[in-house]
């Protein structure tokens, strides 16, 4: 008795980087990830590799965010987990001959997880970009080289997908007893997209930066083969296989510009570009075809295409220093990728608006201290704008709040 | 539908069973590999994150070390040769003091070190319970390794550090039921936590010649339990996961280390509790139709406790440095294995040689590694029907229904193994 194949594919929802969201150390958070021109050594291992170079000495940065996530969904509780984790950056500058190298990385280490992939029934309303969007790990290695008023960098942005050669489950009859025995030989191959980033200082006062990161996402591949050998009773084979697409991280592309308009006053902006139409399928997706003699054949379900726009953020920010004290502030327009839910999809999504602060103190050198000890605060507030979307049947609504924290610390070595 | 739960399946399968690590296989860093992995008492680098913690502040300054590591089986399985699954790997080691004065100047210290393979964040490979396979090496090249850590020097003689053991473990549910329209509703929520264990470290100099040093290295497991009940077209697909992989057990190393002007030699005492380790498999319990209640209990292997003995030898100054070392492992495996397992295994002598040249902040070291295998014959006994039958004491016909004795296992009547593994690697070191 042949009795199943089996095709499943799985598709969850996309999601961006964690750290575009929450913003690498306090620092980015206070200014609305605005720091894309100015941000050096450890900070830009994830903003940007071009300023790891303008590091002076080598760097390590220990941070820890907190998104408190008031997200609802027909004006109840949407049951979006809090997010929170820690950042772990370096940058060590090497001079050889007249070269100023520096490599950093960047890690980002979720709380409870490393990844976590959610997937919930197609019709049902969800924040497709919030489940588990602050659930996964980054790693971001990077080098650089710094020519004096230019430097460069380039790295990865790195994920693990997971791909079976083997994963069998044989079961059989050994003397009178049924028993199963399995074996599984499955590996989880690194992808890695692009990483790169230049910075310029065309004069004293204005620092200029772009930086662009390659689309990323974990794929799942895997087949496993059940074969049953049970004379009397069934012999066949079963085959699962299974497609999954997650994670979907758009290609980015950003310019940055900042303006030290006194010695203690610096202005930022930055705009970025994501391209999430190249995104397949926001959905579940979920394909299964059986061919089973104990049962009908199953036909598969196909989703449509996630149809995601692409986007265009702007962020601005602001830091003012008084000896020892930083004062940081920010704001952003994050649009929305997603369409308009007239079909069978319900996704919840909607423009936020971001305004952060945050404040800054740098411990000079002293008889303890024999490097800067900077200690960065940062507190932040998104506002989903509140929809409604109408359906044929039906309605959802969708809006909420996220209200952010994030404390960091940069020790100079 | 339960082919979704075949998806959670699959996955936590697929996470759960990843051995050790391959530094503890082939070491971290070249000075300490062509040392035979020795070092408890004399690291003070960035391999110290390994060897001992406390040894990352043992030494003043710091220094970023890349190197690469490759490694060429030629293990036996009667005529044919055992392969390495990931031979080729990548590390990276950075130590750095906290800048600190005063009182605490020189006293605190923190590193990171990795092991990165060139494709892969890890591989797992778990055997069939009658698959020939040396868990000894197995899929241990096949894992990332990350291992951040930090020491204080306490006084000027004593010295205290941990680092972490950082990995990944994997669960969650998967639902799926099939709806109105003939389709699925599926919803899946699979997590891959942090996993972290303890490396704690002591070091205590004697005098300027003579150091102690003494590591823990906490047991390593990630177990996983996966249960899927499911109804396809009204027949019930149950399947139940048990699996404990990553494994690494108890371990408890000591080492004392002398130092003159010219060399620093090492000896190292070491004891790791395998006793603890159910084995490699993966059991599955399911529950089919027609069939019904499938059990799929693997059979437990008695591990051995081992003993481990390294000592090294290594030159000082700047120029060209030699060093060199030997080890010797006992075997996890038992030596008698008459049933249904194939674990292949065996005493390992360790010989080591490396070479490298100091030239002002710049460093490079190579090394090469001999790792001997000690040749085993398992033999197979035939269940003879009496008292409980034991899968790892005897095999048993396995259709009784036919002439004379069906017995598939690759292992039967007997199976030779052994052999040895060479590695080497280079290391180039800056110091910062």
């Amino acid at each position: 008795m042949r009795w199943a194949i089996v095709l499943l594919a799985c598709a969850t929802p996309a999601h961006a980087d964690p750290l575009d969201d929450l913003g690498f150390g306090a620092s980015a958070t206070a200014m609305a990830n605005s720091r894309t021109a100015t941000a050096t050594g450890a900070e830009a291992a994830h903003t940007n590799p071009a300023g790891v170079a303008n590091a002076a000495r080598p760097e390590l940065l220990l941070g820890w965010q907190f998104a408190n996530e008031r997200l609802e969904l027909d004006d109840h509780d949407a049951g979006v987990r809090n997010a929170h984790g820690t950042s772990i950056g370096f940058a060590i500058p090497v001079d050889i001959a007249n070269l100023h190298l520096a490599t950093g990385v960047a890690l980002y280490l979720p709380g409870k997880f490393l990844s976590r992939l959610e997937q919930k029934p197609v019709g049902e309303p969800q924040f497709v970009r919030f489940e588990s969007a602050a659930q996964r790990v980054v790693v971001e290695p990077v080098a650089a080289l710094s020519l004096g008023r230019v430097a460069i960098g380039a790295g990865a942005s790195l994920i693990a997908d997971a791909r079976s050669k083997e994963l069998a489950v044989d079961v059989g009859a050994v003397g009178d007893e049924t028993q199963s025995v399995a074996s599984l030989d499955v590996g989880l191959p690194v992808r890695a997209a692009p990483f790169v980033g230049v910075w310029y200082r065309p004069a004293r006062a204005v620092e200029l930066a772009a930086t662009f990161r390659g689309e990323l996402a974990l794929d799942v591949a895997l087949d496993l083969r059940t074969n049953a050998r049970v004379p009397g009773a069934v012999t066949g084979d079963a085959i699962v296989s299974l497609r999954s697409v997650s994670y979907f991280t758009p290609m980015r592309a950003v310019a940055a510009a900042a303006v030290h308009a006194t010695d203690d006053l610096v202005l930022t902006a930055d705009i970025a570009w994501e391209r999430w139409s190249a995104l397949g399928s926001g959905v579940p997706d979920v394909r299964v075809l059986i061919a089973l003699d104990l049962a009908p054949p199953l036909a598969s379900t196909m989703q449509p295409p996630a149809s995601f726009k692409d986007i265009v953020t702007p962020r601005v920010g602001a830091e003012w220093k008084t000896g020892a004290l930083r004062l940081r502030a920010g704001a952003a327009y994050l649009p929305s990728p997603v369409p308009p839910q007239t079909g069978i999809t319900s996704f919840a999504d909607g423009a936020r608006t971001l305004a952060t602060l945050g404040a800054g103190w740098r411990f000079p050198p002293g008889r303890v201290i024999m490097q800067p000890i900077d200690l960065d605060l940062a507190l932040g507030w998104q506002h989903l704008k509140h929809e409604v979307v109408q359906k044929d049947p039906g309605a959802f609504s969708s809006g909420g709040d996220i209200l952010q924290a994030s404390l960091s610390s940069t020790v100079r070595f | 539908m339960g082919v979704c739960r075949y998806f959670a399946l699959a996955i936590l399968v697929a996470t759960a069973t990843a051995h050790a690590n391959p530094i503890e296989v082939f070491g971290l860093t070249s000075r300490r590999a062509g040392q035979a992995n020795s070092g408890v008492a004399a690291a003070d680098d960035a391999s110290a994150l390994y060897y001992d913690p406390a040894g990352l502040v043992a030494r003043g300054g710091g220094e970023l070390v890349l190197g690469t590591l490759a490694a060429y089986s030629h293990l036996s399985i009667n005529a044919s040769r055992a392969s390495l699954s990931d031979p080729i790997g990548f590390q990276i080691g950075v130590r750095a003091h906290v800048p600190l004065g005063g009182a605490l100047a020189d006293r605190i210290a923190v590193g990171l070190g990795l092991h990165l393979l060139p494709t892969l964040a890890a591989r797992v490979i778990a055997p069939a319970p009658d698959a020939a396979f040396y868990p000894y090496y197995g899929d241990r090249l096949s894992r990332i390794v990350v291992l951040p850590g930090a020491a204080a020097r306490i006084t000027d003689a004593f010295s205290v550090g941990a680092a972490l053991n950082v990995l990944a473990g994997f669960g969650g549910t998967i639902t799926a039921t099939d709806d109105a329209m003939g389709g699925i509703d599926a919803r899946v929520d699979e997590q891959q936590s942090t996993v972290a264990r303890l490396i704690a470290g002591i070091r205590y100099t004697l005098s300027p010649s003579f150091s102690l040093g003494a590591v823990y290295r906490q047991r390593f497991e990630i177990p996983v339990q996966a249960t899927a009940h499911t109804m396809v077209a009204g027949e019930a697909i149950d399947v139940d996961v048990r699996a404990a992989g990553s494994f690494t057990p108890h371990q408890f190393f000591a080492g004392v280390a002398y130092t003159t002007d010219a060399l620093v030699a090492s000896l190292d005492l070491g004891y790791a509790r395998w006793s603890d380790y159910a084995g490699p498999y993966v059991t599955v319990v399911s529950q089919l139709p027609v069939v019904g209640a499938v059990p799929g209990e693997s059979p437990l292997v008695p591990f051995e406790d081992t003993f481990t003995v390294r000592a090294g030898l290594e030159s000082a100054g700047d120029g060209l440095v030699f060093r060199g070392g030997y080890g010797l492992e006992t075997a996890a495996v038992p030596r008698s294995q008459s049933g249904v397992t194939n674990l292949l295994d065996g005493t390992k002598h360790i010989a080591a040689f490396g070479m490298g040249y100091v030239w002002k902040r710049i460093r490079v070291d190579a090394h090469l590694q001999l790792q001997l295998v000690s040749t085993r014959k398992v033999s197979k006994e035939l269940y003879d029907g009496t008292g409980e039958y034991d899968p790892f004491t005897s095999l048993r016909d396995e259709d009784a229904n036919l002439d004379g004795t069906q017995i598939s296992n690759p292992g039967y009547p007997s199976m030779k193994s052994g052999g040895e593994v060479v590695s080497g690697g280079v290391t180039l070191g800056v110091s910062l």
